[in-house]
């Protein structure tokens, strides 16, 4: 006699559901018409949270309510949701299929959990062990690459951070020992009753002052780049270039264009100042020539703003790329008053914070001239400082 | 019908990071050891900005073993944005990500999607090359480990969702 001739008595079939339900193989869960959970069953589904909406209990059904409702007009349909874990307040549940169907000996939606079966979990551990060496390997082997490159970077780093330290403390001795004298001299102009030359003297020392705030400025503007994304503004961008491109020292002779459309955009107006600032400043400063030509397009994209800063000037060596967006990797020489090389170092990490993004072409092997292509997005938000919040959906009930 | 919440997945090659991003942005907590994700792991999250409402979120952690099978499966269902993420120190998953972009837009046409180079902390910002660079779509920096642009990059995410479905 085969198995199917047996006849089904249905108090043993509920017990032995009952028993598999109690032991954590499957769990129910009871939908309303709105799709509200009115009962569950089960270990396997203690986490679901009775007189809730289905898709703030178990997540994944979340933006499926139309094809939870959908079940009703085609009863043989199953929405199956394979292999997902529910993590809430820390916790995980098992690692549950899913499947809703439409009941029709109790006219309602039920949702099956199964635990994912032990074969499928040899299968998953071996693939566990598989992709751990796979990313082992590859680890041992990028990692052995990045200890050489670290160790070289760091030296190049040290020396770096000598070289700008002398620097700047090279530069900021000399207006400071200025100041001393020039206040020595002041102090016996005064004495001799002679307040002209004073008066000259003090202006000297007002210059020398400006130069070390500078300096000082360049320094905190970097420090601080990231912190400047606080204040959206209404900007009217085409304003903005055209002020910041008037408020730059320029050679007489070097043009400046600006060019294509300049939107109204509520954003950062301050960091965006702070990148044309730099990018442009950087095209003017690094010219070699006498009359040059310098200009500013900008076109608007869907998501961005495309900002590009092309010049006619040496161009930059494509070995060079990366360097010149790390911070003192100063290709001009600083002790010259040539730009610290920090300009760029400051509009990449003012970038990254606003979800923009900067690159940059140029060959100087082949040709002269750079483009500096800056994306800046149209649409910026600003945090609740307080983020981020985890959402408690509910605790664990321990029943069941 | 306005859904109860909106779907995002993170969506990646394996190991590049999509679980620690989950685990910083919803309970700020970062662990070192690699777990790989089998099927999907999912969790709600409420993105805070102050211009708008708070926007309710199920994040949908994949698998990055699935490959393109994901493209061709359940779990993509009603999804109303994507994060792709890359490891910076691994290059093969950057070059990767404009093909999940591709493949995720050709499934749901219109549908959000922003770029995530996570592992920010191992490397300084560097431009970016090839298809990424010249590609016109939200791209953060961010780190798991130390938390940097995670939170924003949602925020931008969520922003971006009910602007397109109000
Ligand atoms: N330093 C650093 N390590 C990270 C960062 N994000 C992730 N990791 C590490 O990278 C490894 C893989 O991270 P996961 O989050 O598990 O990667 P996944 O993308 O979820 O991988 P799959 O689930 O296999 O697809 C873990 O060891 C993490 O600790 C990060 O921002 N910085
Ligand atoms: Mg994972």
């Amino acid at each position: 006699m085969s198995a199917i001739d047996v006849p089904i008595r249905e108090a043993p079939l509920i017990s032995a559901s009952r028993l598999l339900a109690e032991r954590g193989f499957f769990g129910i869960v009871w939908l309303d018409a709105e799709l509200q959970v009115t009962g569950r069953y089960g270990p396997l589904v203690a986490f679901v949270s009775i007189g809730k909406d289905v898709t703030e209990t178990i997540l994944p059904f979340a933006g499926l309510e139309a094809d939870l409702l959908a079940l009703r007009s085609d009863r043989h349909a199953v929405l199956d949701i394979p292999s997902v874990t529910i993590v809430t307040n820390g916790e995980r549940t098992p690692r549950l299929n899913l499947a809703a169907v439409w009941s029709e000996a109790e006219n309602c939606i039920l949702i099956l959990a199964s635990r994912a079966v032990l074969s499928v979990d040899l299968e998953v551990e071996l693939n566990r062990q598989i992709r751990a060496r796979l990313i082992a390997e590859a680890d041992v082997v990028a990692k052995s690459v990045e200890l050489q490159h670290t160790n070289a970077e760091l030296e190049r780093a040290n020396t770096d951070l000598e070289q700008f330290a002398s620097v700047i403390s090279h530069d900021l001795k000399a207006p400071m020992r200025e100041l001393r004298f020039l206040a020595d001299d002041v102090d016996a102009m005064l004495a001799a009753g002679d307040i002209d030359r004073s008066r000259t003297a003090l202006a000297a020392m007002r210059q020398q002052s400006g130069r070390m705030s500078a300096m000082l400025s360049s320094l905190l503007a970097y420090a601080t780049a990231a912190q400047k994304v606080d204040v959206l503004e209404d900007i009217d961008t085409a304003k903005l270039v055209a002020a910041v491109v008037n408020s730059l020292p320029r050679p007489p002779k070097i043009r400046v264009e600006i060019t294509g459309d300049w939107p109204q955009l509520n954003t950062f107006g301050a960091l965006l100042d702070l990148v044309l600032r730099n990018v442009i400043g950087n095209a003017l400063a690094h010219h070699d020539r006498a009359d040059g030509h310098v200009k500013v397009h900008a076109s608007e994209l869907k998501e961005s703003l495309l900002i590009e800063v092309s010049d006619d000037g040496p161009g930059i060596d494509p070995a060079h790329y990366d360097a010149i967006f790390l911070p003192f990797r100063t290709l001009g020489d600083p002790a010259k008053g040539e730009p610290s090389g920090m300009g760029l170092a400051i509009v990449a990490r003012a970038l990254s914070t606003v979800g923009g993004r900067i690159t940059v072409h140029s060959d100087a092997l082949k040709t002269r001239g750079t483009t500096f292509s800056i994306w800046w997005p149209k649409s910026t938000v600003t945090i609740q400082k307080n983020c981020p919040t985890p959402y408690n959906v509910h605790s664990f009930s321990n029943d069941a | 019908m306005r859904p109860s919440a909106y779907k995002v997945m993170l969506l990646g090659q394996i190991g590049v990071g999509k679980s620690s991003i989950a685990q910083r942005l919803v309970f700020d907590r970062f662990d070192t050891s690699y777990k790989p994700t089998i099927g999907v792991d999912v969790y709600r999250y409420e993105a805070k900005t102050i211009e708008a409402e708070p926007v309710p979120m199920i994040v949908w952690d994949s698998d990055g073993n699935l490959g393109d099978a994901m493209f061709r499966h359940v779990y993509l269902k009603e999804a109303s944005a994507a994060l792709i993420i890359g490891d910076v120190t691994r290059n093969e998953t950057i070059e990767a990500m404009p093909a999940i972009a591709a493949a995720f837009r050709e499934r749901l046409p219109g549908r959000c999607v922003c770029y995530l180079v996570n592992k920010s902390d191992l490397s300084p910002p560097t431009p970016l090359q090839g298809e990424l660079a010249r590609d016109d779509t939200l791209l953060f920096h961010t780190s798991a480990l130390t938390g940097e642009n995670v939170t924003r990059a949602f925020a931008e995410t969520a922003r971006a969702i009910v602007r397109r479905a109000p």
